[in-house]
């Protein structure tokens, strides 16, 4: 008896030892998407946004699972009542990574000052446009004012984009700054070979948490089949995604496995309110009632990487609303040929033409509408456009009807807001000229308050407004799906599809 | 000789002027905004007017023209506008790769081409010779990135041999480089291989049915001294402008290999600043391309000539 009580505790003990986290642990990540720049101002794209969060840090910064923004080189703020003036205390201690121009000096209040106001003078996007100046009011505090009041203020900080540069490098390197990446930074970059591949090494001089990490890798490989493969072949160790007709290949393995998480993107498709058949309010009903969204979702993944959706905002925001269904216009066929009936369409099909972009899913999408309306009187004619011309189209107002892919931070300011405002008329966001003075009113709302309780609410009322206008057809909400070798511990995906192996909170190892 | 070589590279002249038209016209007529597509659906319309303004494509697309024309001449091919650097720096970084793996699989293509053409030829019409012509339709036929998926799933994902994707690592040791190359220079090769064995056969035939074999035959020569000696040479020279044409095969079909391996070369570049509409880098490599292209040929057609004296005279007469 006391034989296996030992062996058991020797057994214990062993997997312990096993299962411990170890800072030499090296990592692989798969990504099918190329960074192209690894400045700051310059990037386009969240593949760069996702590499460059190494290297580079921000006044804030959202957690995993980005649902809560936490201090990261400020250690406090206060905002003033109008939420024009936003004053942000500093961490002290920290320190650039030594570069070529500097030898790892202290960051300050300085350094927010020039990061930003080069941010404004470079940037092709610029992502604080609303910032008006920046006042150093002493080595560790800043001053930051707006030129209006704007609530999801810090979600913009949490942006790659407004992170805290050097200016001796930035001014030293000049347009080579890219290739010499210098931040605050847990990691530096130490390789990269466009295309291919970038190497990280861990930041020995970093102020925070030390990394587990001692090495990330990241490998791009564009076809998302081939990087499950080699997720399966154990050539990575996490890959960004998983098609949802790989699913049952990473189940069938042993070491590897899927992890989701709902997502920050919502696909629809808008219906114009300006021009074509839909200006009718009885056709679009029409529209809602003629399509069955749970089996369109089934059919498109029938491995289960999207949900159905039935409002604008994602499952993976903070102000999802697990009511949505509770005003949304549900499948009814016998309805829809009622509907057409009254507005004029009895022996004749109602004309429309969806526009979609060569994304296979919205193509499959739209032909999948197409034959489930012309059960109910709609002749629909799918027309697919390569991304240029199809946004060119769509955000000029010109599509009857568009299928619309939109992803962002999880405020509910970048769906709602951009989507629905009537000042977004005329961009491919709102492309189906969607006008309601109500729904600007929440919005507006939502953008004048920090409270998030508040700010949820209004938003919610907006969407409840939107989809009672039925002038969006929400399909679905993409999962974010990374495959995962299970040797690495401490991972969550992320909603805003960044492979996060370092924020607040998360802090990833790999059993050896 | 030499009249003959200037009088080719006086041709390439013009051939590069309407080049750099064409792909600019074309870059101007795919339908988009480019800083649409470059700023992405979330840009403001204020970053979108800026942007233009930057790139100057709110000048006449003549002027546009006409100042590109100047900064080509001066040897500036400008600055990429996903990468922010410079086109020429952004080709020779990734030239390496692409050149490495066009020559595989050309060496596939002409080492297992060649050979097998010649043996269905001298088999004709036996059971070698069908087999060979019947797998010579197949490679010709054959999709490269499906095939280029098969090799991954066989040999890395069930048999484990070889790497699937990406650039070997050369601190690794240089089996690792090598292993990298393996697959991408089959799938890429295969058409290849198709090609130049079909031809082989095809102008073998043609040379062995020649008067002078026969000749050659009812003079009691052996059989391979015919073969190798007389017949295999002339039969060869055809199949050698053949192995130059596949350049363009092989620079079109690497655009899918990368792809699919991802390997980082000039046609993956190329088709990420297409759909990014980099216009400055597709014109910048389109006319890269063009310029190697046009050498590649020129090399060809000379070679070609030294070995065939009926060319070289035929000029010296005009």
């Amino acid at each position: 008896m006391k034989k296996w009580v030992l062996v058991f505790f020797l057994v214990a003990l062993f997997s312990f030892v096993l299962a411990a986290p170890n800072y030499d642990s090296v990592i692989t990540v798969g990504s099918d998407q190329n960074p192209t720049t690894m400045d700051p101002a310059m990037y386009q794209d969240l593949a760069s946004a996702q590499v460059m969060r190494n290297v580079f840090e921000t006044l804030v910064a959202y957690d995993a699972e980005v649902k809560e923004i936490h201090p990261l080189l400020a250690e406090s703020w206060e905002v003033s009542s109008d939420l024009k003036e936003w004053t942000f205390k500093l961490r002290k201690g920290v320190h650039f990574q030594k570069g070529k121009f500097q030898d790892g000096r202290e960051m300050t209040a300085e350094d927010v000052k020039y990061s930003f106001e080069r941010e404004i003078s470079i940037s092709p996007m610029v992502r604080i446009y609303m910032v008006d100046r920046v006042e150093v009011l002493d080595r560790y505090t800043v001053k930051i004012t707006l030129k209006y009041p704007y609530a999801p203020f810090l979600t913009v900080l949490t942006d790659i984009g407004a992170a805290i540069v050097p200016k001796e490098e930035c001014e030293g390197w000049k347009d080579q700054f890219t290739l010499h990446p210098v931040g605050t930074g847990p990691f530096r970059m130490v390789e990269w070979v466009k295309d291919s591949h970038m190497v990280f090494e861990r930041n020995e001089d970093y102020w925070g948490e030390k990394p587990y990490l001692k090495q990330i890798t990241y490998k791009f490989i564009p076809d998302k089949s081939v990087l499950t493969v080699a997720l399966l072949s154990g050539q990575v160790d996490i890959t960004s995604d998983i098609l949802d007709q790989d699913i049952p290949k990473v189940n069938a393995s042993s070491n590897v496995e899927a992890r989701m998480v709902g997502g920050c993107n919502v696909y629809a498709v808008y219906l114009s309110s300006i021009k074509g058949p839909t200006t009718d309010k009885r056709i679009r009903e029409a529209f809602f009632r003629g399509i069955d969204v749970e089996q369109l979702v089934k059919v498109i993944f029938p491995n289960g990487t999207a949900e159905a959706a039935y409002g604008p905002i994602p499952t993976g925001s903070w102000a999802y609303n697990p009511n949505v269904k509770s005003f949304y216009t549900k499948y009814d066929p016998e309805k829809a040929k009622q509907l057409l009936k009254e507005a004029g369409y009895e022996n004749k099909p109602v004309k429309l033409t969806i526009y979609t972009p060569e994304d296979p899913n919205r193509r499959k999408a739209a032909v999948i509408i197409q034959s489930m309306l012309k059960k109910v009187g709609f002749e629909i004619e799918v027309q697919s456009l390569e991304w240029g011309a199809f946004t060119g189209t769509t955000s000029k107002g010109d599509a009857d009807a568009y299928t619309i892919g939109w992803t962002w931070y999880p405020d509910p300011e970048f769906f709602i807001f951009y989507m629905f405002h009537s000042s977004r008329k005329g961009t491919y966001g709102n492309g189906g000229g969607y006008n309601n003075p109500e729904v600007d009113k929440y919005i507006e709302l939502g953008e004048s308050s920090v409270d998030q309780a508040k700010r949820t609410e209004y938003y919610r009322k907006a969407e409840e407004l939107i989809m009672k206008d039925m002038v969006y057809f929400p399909m679905w909400h993409k999962l974010v799906v990374n495959g995962v070798n299970k040797k690495v511990q401490g991972y969550k995906p992320s909603p805003d599809m960044m492979i996060r192996l370092f924020a607040p909170g998360t802090n990833v190892w790999v059993e050896k | 000789m030499g009249k003959y070589v200037a009088k080719r590279l006086l041709q390439v002249i013009p051939t590069l002027f309407f080049v750099i038209l064409t792909v600019f016209l074309i870059m101007k007529m795919i339908p988009g905004d480019p800083a649409m597509v470059l700023l992405g659906p979330q840009a403001r319309s204020e970053d979108i007017a800026r942007f233009r303004q930057q790139l100057g494509l709110d000048k006449p697309v003549l002027i546009q023209f006409v100042i590109y024309l100047k900064r080509v001449l001066t040897g500036d091919l400008g600055n990429s506008l996903i990468y922010r650097q410079n086109v020429l720096s952004l080709i020779l970084e990734r030239l390496p790769t692409t050149i490495t793996l066009s020559l595989c699989a050309l060496l596939i293509a002409v080492v297992i081409g060649i050979p097998s053409g010649i043996l269905a030829a001298m088999k004709h019409n036996s059971f070698v010779d069908l087999f060979v012509t019947v797998l010579a339709l197949i490679g010709i036929s054959i999709p490269i990135f499906w095939f280029g998926m098969v090799l991954i799933i066989v040999f890395s994902l069930q048999l484990g041999w070889l790497p699937a994707v990406g650039l070997g690592n050369p601190t690794k040791g240089l089996w690792d480089v090598i292993s990298h190359f393996i697959l991408p220079s089959f799938a890429l090769g295969i058409l290849s291989t198709g090609t130049i064995a079909r031809f082989t056969r095809s102008s073998m035939l043609e040379v062995l049915n020649q008067d002078y074999i026969r000749t050659a035959y009812a003079k009691g020569l052996k059989r391979n001294l015919i073969l190798y000696r007389h017949a295999l040479k002339n039969a060869l020279i055809p199949v050698i402008t053949v192995i130059g044409l596949q350049l363009g095969n092989l620079l079109a079909g690497a655009v899918l290999t990368e792809t699919v391996f991802a390997l980082p070369g000039l046609g993956k570049l190329m088709v990420d600043g297409i759909f990014r509409r980099d216009y400055m880098l597709v014109q910048g490599e389109v006319l890269f391309i063009a310029i190697m292209y046009i050498f590649v040929n020129l090399i060809v057609d000379i070679t070609y000539a030294l070995i065939n004296p009926k060319i070289r005279h035929s000029y010296r007469s005009v």
